[in-house]
């Protein structure tokens, strides 16, 4: 059986892939909670300048010279990018609903949210607690 | 589902929003299980938020 690809290797989503192509040439796109990158690098590799968020500080280091890294507790702390807009917030295997307004706040007039989160069956399913939380295994 | 739609207890919370928004597409289903991943639920939405000029290539997706 092939086994799956290293996690910093794994290929974007396809709802991502399929919808990208909305954004113009060198759009600003926001990768929150980005875990190991695969959609901060896909995005850099078309182009696009991107910013990754995510609150493990060893998941971003490898993103550096790809991305505007921004290390921070989305769920604990403060919204990190007060006042900063971007062309599309990407978000994906991550919910966390009071940051909701935070991530719409985020997008520029014209700009997109693009984003895919689990069910709340499969967060009953592994156990996850609350309304607000249902988040997967790092993008 | 609606998992996306925010419970009432969050609305409020955080900066303030402006502006219209617009669904492009929204979608609910399952992805197979890979690797040690098992099989998913999800649900996917793009909407753009008004204030300037959009794609013309947009076009509202049907479910699934």
């Amino acid at each position: 059986m092939e086994s799956p690809p290293p996690p910093h290797a794994a290929p974007p989503s396809d709802w991502i892939v399929r919808w990208t192509p909305l954004l113009p040439p060198g759009a600003r796109v926001l990768d929150v909670a980005c875990g190991h990158g695969r959609h901060a690098r896909w995005l850099a590799a078309a182009g696009h300048r991107v910013t990754a968020i995510d609150r493990d500080a060893d998941l971003l280091a490898p993103l550096a010279g790809l991305a505007e890294t921004v290390q921070a507790d989305l769920e604990g702390g403060p919204w990190p990018l007060p006042g900063r807009r971007f062309d599309a917030v990407v978000v994906t295997n991550y919910l966390w609903r009071p940051l909701f307004p935070a991530l719409l706040d985020a997008v520029a007039p014209g700009g997109l949210l693009i984003y895919e989160t689990f069910a709340q069956a499969h967060a009953a399913s592994e156990g996850r607690a609350g309304p607000n939380s249902c988040s997967g295994r790092a993008s | 589902m609606d998992v996306l739609r925010a419970p009432a207890d969050t609305v409020g919370q955080g900066p303030a929003t402006s502006g219209e928004w617009r669904v492009v597409a929204f979608e609910e289903g399952r992805l197979p299980a890979r690797g040690d991943s098992p099989e998913r639920e999800v649900q996917r939405i793009v909407a753009r938020r008004g204030g300037a000029a959009s794609s013309g290539a947009e076009l509202l997706a049907s479910p699934g």
